[in-house]
C-alpha cells in the first residue's frame, strides 16, 4: 500500500517537474481537457506522460524479470542485466533496426527473442553441466560479453541505425515515443499479469528442483514458462529503454529485505518498486542539470549501487547470495 | 503396498539400478542399505519418477504409477532428497508447501489444508520456528521441517534419502522417532541410510543393495545373521543386544 501511494506521488512529480514545470492547476486544465492547443499541453501529451508511463513500465518489467531469473535460476546474483538478457534483447534490437529501419513494432518482439533465446542458452548449459551457481553466472557473463560485442560492431558499421546509441547502451528514456511504447507497453502489461498469476509457482521451485517435482510441479515447463515471461519483460523493457542494467538487480533484493522472501508478496512489490526507482532516477536524470539531461541509466548507477551496498552492509542477512 | 518389479534405470545410459524387484510394506519401515554408489538414491529418484525407468513396473497398491499424472502421484508418493539447497523462505511456508499437490487453480488453502499442517507442527514439534527462516535453522532443526512439510503432504509412501546425515546423534535419534510415528499411522516409510546402526536398529525391514542389485532382503536380525552386511560392506557385525550391534573392521579380508 505504501508502495502504492510513493508511485502516485513519484508519477505526478514525473509529469511535472522538467524543463518546463507544469502546475498543479495547469495539470488538472490538462486532465480536463481544456485548451488542447496550448505549448503545456503538447508537453504533457507528447513527452511527460509517455516518458513517465515508459519509466514505470520499463521498471516494473525489469524488476519483475530480475526476481524471477532470481528464483527460477535459484540464484540472488542472476538478473537480466548481468546472466547477458539484457545484451540479448539489445542486441536483437540494433539488428532489427538495421535490417528494418521503419518497423517499430518489431522491436518488442525481437527484443524478446533475443532475450529468450539469451536466457534459454545460458539456463540449458547450466542444466547440462550441472552447473553451481557461480558458474551459471560466468556462463552468462560470457554469452553476455558476446553479445555487447555484437551490439559494439553493428555500433561501429552503422553508426546512423540510432540517434542515441550512446543512451541505449547505459538506458535512457529520452527517444521514448508513444508509438514504440505502446507495442512494448503491451507485452509488459501481459507478462505482469502472468507473473502475478504464477508466484506460487516461483515459490516451490525455490524448494530445488527434487522436492518441486515430488510436490507434483512439472518441473521443466515451468522453468521455461517462467523464464519465457522473464525474457518478455526484460525485452520489451530494453526495447524503448535500452541496456537499463541495475534495476532488475537491486530492486527484487531490495523489495525482499523489506517485505521478506516470499514471492507472492515480492514480485507485486517488484512492480510497485521498480516503477517507483526507475521514476524517481528519471525525475532527477532530467532535473540534475537542466536544461541538460542525463541518460536515466547513469543516474540508477549512481543513485543504486550506494543504495545497495548500503544494504549489503546493513542487512547483509537478508541477502542470501 | 508398493512393489517393484524389475526396475532398471540410472543416468545418462549408465545402469545404476539393475532389474531390482521388492515389495515395501504398510505400515512398515524398509531401510535399504549398500555401500557408497550401489544405487539406493537412485532407486528412490526412479520410485518418485525424477528418473524414468528404462525397464520394469513400479505399482502402488495394485496399479501402475506410470498411469498417474503428476498431481496424483505427488499425493500418494512423498519424497525427501538428500542434497538440497536451503530455499528463502520461513519455515511454516516451507510446511505449507507440503499441500500444494492438493491445490486448486485458485490456490487456497482448504480447513483441510490447514489441518494438515498442524498435524503435521504437532507431530514434529516444529511450531517454535514456524516464523524462523530456513536459513537460521540448525541443520537438525532444519530436517524436521523438511520431514513435517512431508507430513503435510499426507502420502501413503514416504521416501527419505539419508534424513540424518550430517545430524548430531541425539537429533538423528529424535528424527528417526519422528520417522517411526509416521509407520504407526499405517504409511509406508522407505529410508535410505547410511548409518548401519540406525538402519537395524529402527527398520522393520532392511534392504541390502551392492551394484544396482538386491543382494538381502529381510528382518535386521536376519540380515544380519545371514552375513550379507558383512560381506558387503567388507566388515564385521556383532549384536549385542535385542536392536543394537556393533562394528568392527573386517581383519580376514586384510583391508585393514
Amino acid at each position: 500500500m505504501i508502495f502504492l501511494i510513493i508511485l502516485v506521488i513519484a508519477a505526478i512529480l514525473s509529469l511535472t517537474f522538467g524543463t518546463v514545470t507544469i502546475t498543479p492547476a495547469q495539470l488538472l486544465e490538462i486532465i480536463n481537457g481544456k485548451d488542447r492547443a496550448s505549448t503545456v499541453y503538447r508537453i504533457f501529451m507528447y513527452v511527460r506522460l509517455p516518458r513517465t508511463v515508459a519509466a514505470m513500465l520499463a521498471g516494473s518489467a525489469l524488476a519483475v524479470s530480475g526476481a524471477m531469473i532470481q528464483s527460477v535460476l535459484n540464484n540472488a546474483l542472476a538478473s537480466p542485466n548481468i546472466i547477458g538478457v539484457n545484451s540479448g534483447a539489445g542486441f536483437a534490437t540494433m539488428l532489427c533496426m538495421v535490417l528494418f529501419p521503419a518497423q517499430t513494432w518489431l522491436l518488442p518482439p525481437a527484443a524478446f527473442v533475443g532475450a529468450f533465446i539469451t536466457a534459454l542458452a545460458v539456463s540449458t548449459i547450466a542444466m547440462k553441466i550441472n552447473a553451481s551457481k557461480i558458474t551459471i553466472i560466468l556462463t552468462g557473463v560470457a554469452i553476455g560479453s558476446i553479445l555487447t560485442a555484437g551490439i559494439n560492431t553493428i555500433k561501429e558499421f552503422f553508426p546512423d541505425v540510432m540517434v542515441g546509441s550512446n543512451s541505449f547502451m547505459v538506458g535512457g528514456l529520452s527517444y521514448v515515443t508513444d508509438e514504440s511504447l505502446k507495442f512494448a507497453g503491451v507485452y509488459i502489461i501481459i507478462g505482469l499479469i502472468v507473473s502475478i498469476l504464477f508466484r506460487s509457482e516461483m515459490n516451490v521451485l525455490s524448494l530445488g528442483e527434487d522436492s518441486a517435482h515430488s510436490l507434483g510441479m512439472n518441473v521443466k515447463a515451468y522453468r521455461f514458462l517462467l523464464l519465457m515471461i522473464a525474457a518478455v519483460l526484460a525485452g520489451a523493457a530494453v526495447s524503448f529503454a535500452g541496456l537499463l542494467g541495475f534495476v532488475g538487480l537491486i530492486v527484487p533484493h531490495g523489495v525482499r529485505v523489506f517485505v521478506g522472501e516470499d514471492n507472492k508478496t515480492v514480485i507485486p512489490s517488484c512492480i510497485l518498486v521498480g516503477a517507483i526507482f526507475v521514476t524517481v532516477c528519471d525525475l532527477l536524470a532530467r532535473l540534475a542539470f537542466a536544461p541538460f539531461e542525463l541518460p536515466v541509466g547513469i543516474v540508477m548507477s549512481f543513485l543504486g549501487g550506494p543504495f545497495f551496498i548500503w544494504l549489503l552492509l546493513t542487512k547483509r542477512r537478508h541477502i542470501n547470495a | 503396498m508398493l512393489e517393484l518389479l524389475h526396475l532398471t534405470g540410472g543416468y545418462n545410459g549408465e545402469v545404476k539400478v539393475n532389474s531390482l524387484s521388492a515389495e515395501f510394506k504398510k505400515d512398515e519401515i524398509t531401510a535399504i542399505v549398500g555401500p557408497n554408489g550401489c544405487g539406493k538414491s537412485t532407486l528412490l529418484k526412479l520410485i518418485v519418477r525424477l528418473l524414468k525407468p528404462m525397464s520394469g513396473k513400479i505399482i502402488l497398491d495394485g496399479s501402475d504409477v506410470s498411469s498417474l499424472n503428476r498431481k496424483e502421484s505427488a499425493q500418494k508418493i512423498s519424497f525427501l532428497p538428500q542434497a538440497r539447497s536451503i530455499p528463502h523462505m520461513s519455515a511454516g511456508s516451507l510446511i505449507l508447501h507440503g499441500r500444494y499437490p492438493y491445490l486448486s487453480y485458485s490456490r487456497k488453502y482448504t480447513k483441510k489444508d490447514q489441518e494438515a499442517v498442524e498435524n503435521a507442527i504437532m507431530i514434529t514439534g516444529t511450531e517454535k520456528f514456524r516464523d524462523t527462516p530456513m536459513d537460521r535453522l540448525s541443520g537438525g532443526e532444519r530436517q524436521k521441517v523438511y520431514i513435517a512439510m512431508l507430513i503435510a503432504q499426507d502420502t501413503e509412501v514416504v521416501l527419505l534419502d539419508e534424513p540424518t546425515t550430517y545430524l548430531d546423534m541425539n537429533h538423528q535419534f529424535e528424527l528417526m522417532n519422528i520417522i517411526k510415528s509416521l509407520k504407526q499411522q499405517g504409511k509406508t516409510v522407505v529410508i535410505v541410510l547410511h548409518d548401519l546402526s540406525l538402519a537395524l536398529q529402527y527398520a522393520d525391514r532392511v534392504i541390502v543393495m551392492d551394484q544396482g542389485k538386491l543382494t538381502a532382503c529381510g528382518a535386521p536380525r536376519e540380515i544380519c545373521l545371514s552375513g550379507t552386511i558383512d560381506k558387503v560392506f567388507h566388515i564385521h557385525t556383532q549384536r549385542i543386544s535385542s536392536s543394537q550391534y556393533v562394528f568392527s573392521p573386517d581383519e580376514k579380508n586384510g583391508l585393514f
